[in-house]
């Protein structure tokens, strides 16, 4: 009894509610599914990342060969996915939408209305189902809450979130509005959506000050324990994830009941989707379909129910299609109407095309070898060298910096993709010993995770040795000396790690810590600002600004973008309008003439020759040549013919035209003054990779950190069962 | 992180008894609470079905003979034909005998023959259709499905087909695709067969091309679960794993894991009970993306038989599967079909001079070739096969190399310190800036084989050695040897290994 009633039946009164929340059954006919092959198809989305309006990105070749065609941007876009699914939907018999977390958090849109507009969307799309990701929280608890409470009319779930009472009474819990699971009935076909979300990111919630009023919940018990729940009720069961891919399989592998999980949070694709065993060895089917509305997965299955219990279906086939979302996907005019007034304001408060900097090549997040990255470094210094900041080093996260920055203009709305969290910048002391310790941890982390350094640096090299076990950083150097461990330095990071982000508990408990205030985007756009502007770089070359690559490049890619505005500009000049009442048969003929078009054909033929002097005398021997040629137009002849020369007398420029000959100008004079800004990887981080051989055994340089052998780290390999996944 | 007490002890009784559990006091608590709840009026009405639509179909293996013996049948590169029969079926399962129209067959997996995609149905039912295909592995279904009418191609055509005032794809919406064949929407029924059995995939199967000597995997785009053969790592990189079935020798019997990291545990010679992922094609190279392995612990090497390995020695060790690597010559090397076969697997090449040209084209510095003039330097430095591009060899530690007057590129690996390939290099010009080096000749380089794309018409072969005994440099004199190496008979050896 007591366990009935301390127990149980609250447990029946939340599930009774949350089924509220997220059942709908269906009065009137009656469906039969029983002997059937039953077709589902599931629509999928996960992380969007604000990336609710389209927006350019270099298609590299892993999107490419998911069907992302570099020549058809610009990508994403909400109205763009509302297409899809309409047209999804209508080319499927059941089908339902789940999208699996983090809409929050990328783009200016959410630094502005604070998840409003991805939650308006979501609902307009008539998702059946979401789980909670990381980001939701970004602008806070209340915020989620605020937002959900206002926009979300569709279930929100998160099983593994056990939220404990507010300190303040009268807050609002978000637990009122959340729910572990949702029952979807489907012409018969009943699914239930448990969801899952995500732990690994949430260092708050792991802290006794836990602001978010989250106690997390084993996510593999949880997980068993809805299955089990849920399993009499329902013919189909689907995770919906935000855990992450590792936490995907553990959850799969750790439970039993489960047909399908829906995953997302590390922005990949899985095509085809893995198939994974549960613990009584059935096979799952593992979806991940993508990140930043690049791409709508839908996942049709063929259910058929089993031999014991015809009631309980299992996914017998499937098929996976991954629908790139670019240019040549229509807009759904519903989506647009209810998102045109946040563009409009959004304009309003920020002016998101402002040019402030040219980017020569592109810097990448990640460098080459797992070491230091251009993007990575020049972060990292702008922390370090920001005025008030003035630190002996500067460390910043790897995986902080959200995108690369592309070659091309650096307009503010891409430093806001970079860069779309708030952080700031934190100073604090650490002794040599500290400095070791807070290296050695990154390099155990980088070891996970191939090698690849999670921190990016200034002031400060090493080497991350991830040939021992545990791997450790060597040949540490401030400013080029080897560190003390008697000595103490002063560092700047972001306040993410600064609190302990990514594990970082060295740094948690420094008690020297102090928030600057100054945020790592404006540190970094201050940064920009104080770059050398091409024309400078080329002085510096000791080149002539005709003969410099770099400038020519600029006016080259600006010209390309302020054309870019110039769409609907009228395209037909006073002189066209006037042939087409007077003489409109002239309109057929070419306005440049012979001698116009043997001008540009100097310029093309000579670019190609190697050499800069080749390419002056072929620009002059070339224009000599073009003296013999007529100056005035066909057109021109024709209107003289017609009678119609009155009309010449009208520019034959367009407003086009002009727009397009302004962004030439603009572009060259914006290359000579705005910042040039170059970053390159200069091996500040070096990493030593495990050898396929035998090696020497080495003396630890510091005893009291354990460095494994090599050879029993093979013997240690050598026992293990599983590897991998 | 704590964990909830009362989910302590919730274990699926399942596992443990083997049996459906009953149910427990809660449940009937929460189904009591369910039914107070749906007494309240929290219902919805159900869309009505049109008991006349179709709502079923029903697919029945007739002829399977042409498969072969089995259950599990083999697999096969060759087209097979079976016959199917299919019946469209009512709400309560009667057949739906005014039926007539044309569903669209698939196996999955596996490839259809477009020419029996169709299947016609008359009066209900097709009583024996044709199905040819091939590439089908594992446990197969064939599904066969309502997707709209098959005669036109009417999202590609021109016309407003439906009348609903939009032509074609994409701006009609019933058009999914430019080979939708209808603009109206379909009921997507859908039935399938019960399965077919095959056997499971090899690296074979997922290498081999039987259309053509250089194309990419029939299975491409598929989830690969390969378990058969003996599956033994060949090379281990900082971004996956090549792994060769020794037991086979029928070419195509390797293939590169890609892992995105360096995969931790794994050794060359290790061996694997099975390898999984998805089979994908990344520059001309057949890989498994996001993989699942398992290193097979009852293969028991000893700490020799790796030292032995890693020393390019011969193992002892009679039970050891070792991979033997394959002689490559230059006219292979120009022969694309050729190495193909051997593609993921370990070669070796001899007599490799190494590019004695380094030219840097990248003259913007923006870390990749665009544009003319520097297309045009890289052009004309790869007209030699000793002359390397830097912009690759920065990046990814690539040098061309001729092997008697094939090419090839050798991949050195960053954990590779001992030789040093810009060891007396000069620089002798700015424009562009390029260094002058040293002769230098490996006897021999044995490594793993990719194929790599420097652009989308330049194809070279690219060889990653495992050890540094893969690299054998040649030499005439002491000096010629990188430090701690002697030369000893014209070849660089390692002076201690202890």
């Amino acid at each position: 009894m007591k366990v009935l009633t301390t127990f149980y039946l609250p447990l029946a009164l939340v599930a009774s509610c949350c089924l509220a929340v997220g059942c709908r059954v269906q009065e009137g006919q009656q469906y039969d599914l029983i002997g059937q092959d039953v077709r589902l198809t599931i629509l999928h989305t996960t992380d969007w990342h604000s990336r609710l309006l389209p927006y350019d990105m270099d298609v590299r070749i892993t999107d490419e060969n998911l069907g992302l065609n570099p020549d058809t941007g610009p990508y994403g876009g909400v109205a763009r996915l509302a297409y899809l699914i309409k047209r999804e939907r209508g080319n499927s018999g059941r089908s339902i939408y789940l999208d699996s977390g983090d809409p929050f958090q990328g783009a200016p849109i959410f630094n502005v209305f604070n998840g409003e507009v991805e939650f308006r969307a979501m609902s307009l799309l008539g998702v059946d189902a979401m789980v909670i990701g990381n980001h939701e929280f970004d602008a806070g608890a209340d915020n989620l809450i605020e937002q959900a409470k206002n926009w979300a009319n569709f279930p929100l779930l998160a099983a593994n979130y056990h939220y404990v009472t507010p300190r303040d009474p009268q807050a609002p819990s978000l637990g009122d509005y959340t729910a572990p699971y949702s029952i979807i009935n489907r012409e018969g076909l009943v699914i239930g959506v448990i969801g899952v979300a995500n732990l690994s990111s949430m260092t708050s919630i792991g802290f006794a000050d836990n602001s978010l009023n989250i106690q997390p919940m084993d996510q593999i018990e949880t997980t068993q324990y809805y299955i089990n729940l849920l399993h009499p009720h329902v013919n189909l069961l689907i995770a919906l994830s935000h855990a992450g891919l590792t936490e995907d399989h553990e959850i799969i592998e750790g439970t039993v009941g489960l047909d399908l999980v829906m995953g997302g949070h590390l922005h990949i694709v899985l095509d085809p989707p893995r198939k994974v065993h549960d613990a009584s060895g059935r096979e799952v089917i593992l979806c991940h379909s993508g990140a930043f509305l690049k791409y709508l997965g839908r996942l049709d299955v063929i259910l058929e129910g089993r031999e014991d219990d015809p009631h309980d279906f299992e996914v017998v086939s499937h098929r996976y299609e991954i629908i790139p979302i670019d240019s040549l996907v229509p807009e759904d005019p519903d989506m647009l109407r209810m998102i045109e007034p946040y563009m409009v304001e959004l304009r309003q408060q920020l002016d998101l095309t402002r040019v402030f900097g040219f980017a020569p090549r592109r810097m990448e997040r990640y460098g080459l070898n797992g070491g230091d990255s251009p993007l990575g470094n020049f972060v990292a210094d702008a922390i370090r060298t920001r005025r008030r900041v003035e630190t002996d080093f500067a460390v910043n996260n790897t995986l902080g910096v959200r995108s690369d920055i592309v070659e091309g203009p650096i307009i503010l709305d891409q430093t806001f993709n970079v860069f779309p969290f708030p952080n700031t910048i934190t100073t604090m002391t650490l002794s040599g010993n500290e400095v070791q310790e807070l290296l050695n941890y990154n390099a155990q982390r980088s070891a996970w995770r191939g090698c690849n350094t999670q921190l990016q640096v200034s002031g400060i090299s090493f080497v991350n040795d991830c040939s021992v076990s545990p791997a450790v950083a060597r040949d540490i150097r401030i400013h080029g000396e080897p560190i003390a461990s008697n000595h103490f330095y002063t560092m700047a990071t972001n306040d993410y790690i600064a609190r302990g982000g990514s594990g970082f508990n060295v740094l948690r408990f420094n008690n020297t810590q102090q928030d600057t205030g100054i945020t790592v985007r404006d540190a970094v756009n201050d940064a920009f600002l104080m770059q050398p502007s091409c024309l400078e770089r080329c002085q510096q070359e000791g080149k002539e600004p005709d003969e410099c690559p770099v400038l020519r490049y600029c006016t080259s890619y600006m010209t390309a973008y302020f054309a870019g505005f110039c769409q609907g500009f009228d395209p037909y000049s006073d002189q066209e309008r006037c042939l087409d009442i007077y003489a409109p048969e002239c309109l057929e003929f070419s306005d440049v003439s012979d001698f116009e078009i043997c001008r540009t054909s100097i310029d093309r033929s000579c670019e190609n020759l190697y050499h800069e002097r080749d390419r002056q005398a072929c620009y002059a021997a070339q224009e000599a040549n073009c003296e013999q040629y007529d100056r005035e137009s066909p057109r021109a002849a024709c209107a003289y013919e017609q009678l119609a020369e009155g009309c010449l007398q009208y520019t034959s420029r367009s407003p086009s035209d002009i727009c397009r000959d302004d962004a030439r100008l603009n572009a060259e004079d914006l290359c000579l003054t705005i910042p040039c800004v170059e970053s390159e990887a200069d091996g500040r981080i070096q990493r030593i990779l495990p050898s396929n051989e035998y090696v020497p055994v080495e003396e630890p340089e510091n005893p009291d950190y354990q460095t494994g052998y090599l050879m029993e780290w093979i013997q240690d390999v050598m026992g293990d069962e599983e590897s991998g996944w | 992180m704590t964990t909830d007490k009362r989910l302590e002890g919730a274990r699926p009784r399942w596992l443990e008894t083997g049996q459906k559990p009953a149910r427990s006091l809660g449940v009937w608590t929460l189904m009591a609470a369910l039914t107070g709840w749906l007494a309240a009026g929290c219902t919805e009405q159900a869309p009505e079905l049109d008991p006349n639509a179709l709502a079923a179909i029903r697919l029945t293996l007739l002829d399977i003979s042409a498969l072969g013996d089995g259950p599990p049948y083999p697999t096969t590169s060759q087209w097979v034909t079976v016959t199917v029969g299919v019946e469209a079926l009512h709400l309560d399962g009667t057949l739906k005998e005014d039926y007539n129209g044309t569903l669209q067959a698939s196996i999955i997996p596996g490839r259809v023959d477009p020419a029996t995609i169709f299947v016609v149905l008359q009066n209900g039912v097709n009583t024996g259709h044709q199905l040819r295909f091939r590439f089908a592995f594992g446990e197969a279904r064939i599904w066969m499905e309502e997707v709209g009418e098959a005669q036109a191609a009417e999202c590609r055509n021109g016309f407003d087909d439906d009348g609903n005032g939009l032509i074609d794809f994409p701006a009609d919406p019933g058009c999914f695709g430019l080979e939708d064949p209808s603009e109206g929407t379909a009921s997507y029924v859908t039935g399938i067969s019960d399965p077919l059995v095959f056997q499971p995939l090899d690296i074979h199967t997922v290498q081999y091309n039987p259309d053509e000597a250089t194309g990419g995997s029939p299975v491409e785009g598929q989830e690969a679960f390969i378990e058969r053969g003996s599956l033994i790592v060949n090379n281990v990189t900082a971004d996956g794993f090549f792994v060769t079935d020794v037991d086979e020798d029928r070419g195509h019997d390797s293939v590169f894991v890609y892992n995105f990291n360096y995969p931790e545990g794994l050794l060359p010679g290790f061996k694997l009970s099975w390898v999984s992922g998805g089979v994908a094609e990344f520059q001309g190279c057949t890989q498994l993306t996001h993989p699942s392995w398992e290193i097979d612990s009852s293969y028991q090497l000893s700490v020799e038989d790796l030292v032995h390995f890693s020393r390019c020695e011969a193992v002892d060790n009679p039970d050891v599967l070792e991979v033997i690597p394959t002689l490559v010559t230059g006219a292979n090397l120009r022969s694309n079909a050729f190495m193909e076969v051997l593609e993921g697997g370990l070669i070796r090449v001899e007599n490799v001079e190494v590019s004695t040209t380094f030219m840097d084209c990248d003259f913007d510095r923006s870390g990749a070739i665009s544009g003319s003039q520097e297309e045009l330097c890289r052009d004309v430095c790869q007209r030699s096969n000793l002359c390397t591009e830097m912009s690759s060899f920065r990046k990814y530690d690539q040098f061309t190399c001729n092997a008697s007057g094939g090419t090839v590129y050798v991949t050195k690996a960053s954990q590779l310190t001992d030789f040093d390939v810009m060891e007396g290099c000069e620089q002798v010009s700015d424009d562009p800036p390029t260094l002058s080096c040293p002769q230098r000749v490996f006897a021999s380089v044995t490594g793993s084989l990719r194929h790599v794309y420097l652009t989308r018409s330049i194809q070279l072969w690219e060889v990653t050695p495992r050890f540094a005994c893969d690299l054998r440099l040649t030499c005439q004199v002491q000096e010629d040897c990188p430090e701690g190496y002697q030369c000893v008979e014209q070849i660089c050896n390692r002076a201690s290994v202890e």
